[in-house]
């Protein structure tokens, strides 16, 4: 029998002392020396710090008004929000065109509790109804903007203006209008920068700037931007910021058609989750390596991926997710002519989009399924599904959307005239989904696509 | 969470950042406060907490418009070792504490070798005894600190 023999700790302080540690031969293979040997170091070195040495006693006991401050900041806002939970329902009742006018008839829904509701709300809504997100976030700035910071401790009202218009930010990113989601970054830093505790709030900022700057192809920028938050969250222990401020990164290079460079930054990131962590940041990163794989012509790749992805959001209760997923899974079996594949499963996800009131999906997917229909003669379905994408297009309320409708009317017109061919649909179908992300995008038919 | 990351933050402001006492209560304030308001979860609590306490003393300086007499890693705002920030600070904070558990002779040995960087046979000289025994007074007094280091950080945990 072996017997395992270690060092002492006169000999690791002998060694550390010394110059021999390089030429030791036990230590490297020894985890039971290295780890009291680096306990050693670790003391010695900060025995060298002047910190350590120094007397001046502390005030190590609590305050007892720092404590009576938090906790009744802390009671406050239990009791705002739960006020505003209840008023929230009323105030989100009914079309987003009657919000404004029903918070003007209700001054007592002015509060910091309301405005911490109302941005809770956009984030439930931004994946569902987008411009309900965006008529939110304007309610919760409003509500903000028009606080008086006297009536809150501290730096409550800057913080907040700065929380909703960073929400308002990325509902105007996610809604197209990227100029104006630009000047709300500006706003939303700028609150930030008044507070005392800044920089992890304007790292959050910043992320929502890289994406807006990623939408004006501004990738250089976008990319150091995101940078530069992941090293901020980094600092601040927040390891699913940091991979989201990373997957923000390859976004941009995925973007710029740099797809290979955001593949290998994903697939690094993906491999600090096991296979069925079932977190949103895993589902995330697993949709995008899907994306960036699809694009890399590694279909089965991207399918395999987006089948994880869609089987978390599945797990998680993120309906809207795995819709877009399926929908996603569907499109590349129909890029790749696999139509019957293609066909059963547009039919089904179309459906589930509606459900889910994801109206702007909802109208490209349709368009993808005319696609199929046109392949197959059926050119009154495909009259009918442009007019269907036509109606969730322009339900969605989307910035883009006449943009959208006019090319929708031209295959419309041209199926009606027997003239439409699957390259039309196929072009109005990818005019359709790059709008988002392009909405400058000016549609001109193909002279081959018209005929 | 107040009392139990407390003192980490008062060291972070007093030692490293040279804030005085009472303002440093004030910045622990705001650091709560902060935190209270993130309105996202936080799953590394003391990091982020440490992180913010060096982001306040920073705009505390700033504020103050003080550029002298800073340490020279004011500005630093990441970690590049292998320890996070807030266990770097917790660590050093510890290792404060357990020196003021020594006695005086082994805190000097300590002082003149580790902080002072004097040699063993300096450090004979100055404590009137020889090399041979200095050296072994060196590893004895870090064997100690260690000793204490670990029993603090043991009841801590």
């Amino acid at each position: 029998m072996m017997i395992e023999r270690h060092y002492d700790d006169e000999s690791l302080i002998a060694l550390l002392e010394s110059d021999r540690l390089g030429s030791d031969s036990h230590i490297p293979g020894c985890p039971h020396c290295t780890e009291k040997l680096e306990s050693f170091r670790m003391i010695a070195d900060a025995l060298r710090e002047a910190d350590v040495w120094n007397e001046t006693h502390l005030h190590d006991s609590p305050v007892q008004s720092t404590i009576h401050t938090l906790r009744a900041f802390a009671d406050r806002m239990t009791d705002e929000d739960a006020q505003a939970t209840a008023w929230l329902d009323d105030l989100l009742a009914g079309p987003r065109e009657t919000w404004k006018t029903k918070l003007a008839q209700h001054p007592e829904y002015r509060t910091a509790g309301m405005v911490r509701k109302l941005i809770a709300a956009s984030d439930r809504a931004i994946d569902t109804m987008p411009p309900d997100a965006l008529e939110i976030t304007g309610l919760a700035a409003d509500i903000a903007d028009h606080l008086d910071p006297a009536a809150y401790p501290s730096e409550t009202v800057v913080r907040l203006r700065g929380a909703a218009w960073r929400e308002k930010a990325f509902s105007l990113f996610y809604t197209g209008q990227h100029a104006a989601a630009e000047k709300a970054v500006q706003i939303a830093d700028a609150m930030f920068s008044l507070c005392t505790v800044d920089e992890y709030d304007r790292a959050r900022v910043a992320i929502v700037k890289s994406l807006v700057h990623r939408s004006m192809e501004q990738f250089d920028g976008a990319i150091e931007t995101a940078r530069q938050s992941a090293e901020v969250f980094r600092t601040y222990g927040d390891v699913a910021r940091v991979t989201s401020a990373k997957s923000s990164e390859a976004g941009v290079l995925a973007h710029s058609r740099r797809y290979e460079g955001a593949l290998a930054i994903w697939l690094d990131l993906e491999k600090q989750f096991d296979a069925d962590d079932a977190t949103d940041t895993h589902a995330r990163l697993l949709s995008n390596i899907a994306y960036a794989c699809s694009y890399l012509g590694r279909t089965e790749e991207a399918l395999t991926h987006y089948q994880f992805a869609t089987e978390l959001f599945d797990l998680l209760g993120n309906r809207s997710e795995a819709a877009r997923l399926r929908w996603n899974v569907a499109s590349i079996l129909l890029q790749n002519g696999r139509l019957k594949d293609a066909e059963e499963r547009l039919v089904s996800v179309r459906r589930e989009l509606e459900e889910l009131s994801m109206l702007g999906p909802a109208g490209v997917a349709a368009l993808d399924l005319a696609e199929i229909r046109l392949l197959q003669g059926r050119i009154d379905d495909v009259i009918e599904l442009c007019g269907t994408a036509t109606r969730h297009l322009n339900n969605a309320g989307i910035a883009y959307t006449e943009t959208a409708l006019r090319a929708i009317a031209y295959v419309r017109e041209a199926a009606e005239l027997g003239r439409a061919t699957p390259q039309l649909v196929k072009q109005v179908r990818e005019y359709v989904r790059r709008l988002p992300a392009e909405p400058e995008l000016l549609f001109l038919p193909l002279p081959d696509a018209r005929d | 969470m107040y009392i139990e990351h407390r003192n980490l933050l008062l060291y972070v402001a007093c030692r490293k950042f040279r804030i005085p006492d009472s303002d440093a209560e004030n910045l622990i304030q705001e650091v709560f406060l902060s935190f209270l308001q993130t309105g996202t979860k936080i799953d590394n609590v003391r990091a982020w907490l440490v992180a913010a306490m060096c982001n306040a003393s920073r705009h505390y300086w700033r504020a103050q418009g003080r550029t002298e007499s800073l340490p020279d890693d004011f500005n630093d705002h990441s970690d590049p070792g292998s320890h996070g920030l807030a266990d770097q600070f917790a660590m050093k904070m510890t290792v404060r504490q357990a020196i003021e558990y020594l006695q005086p002779r082994c805190r000097e040995t300590l002082w003149l070798h580790y902080f002072e960087g004097r040699s063993a046979g300096d450090v004979a000289r100055e404590l009137e005894t020889t090399s041979r025994y200095a050296e072994k007074l060196i590893h004895n007094c870090l064997k100690r600190v260690r000793e204490i280091y670990m029993s603090i950080t043991a009841v801590t945990r």
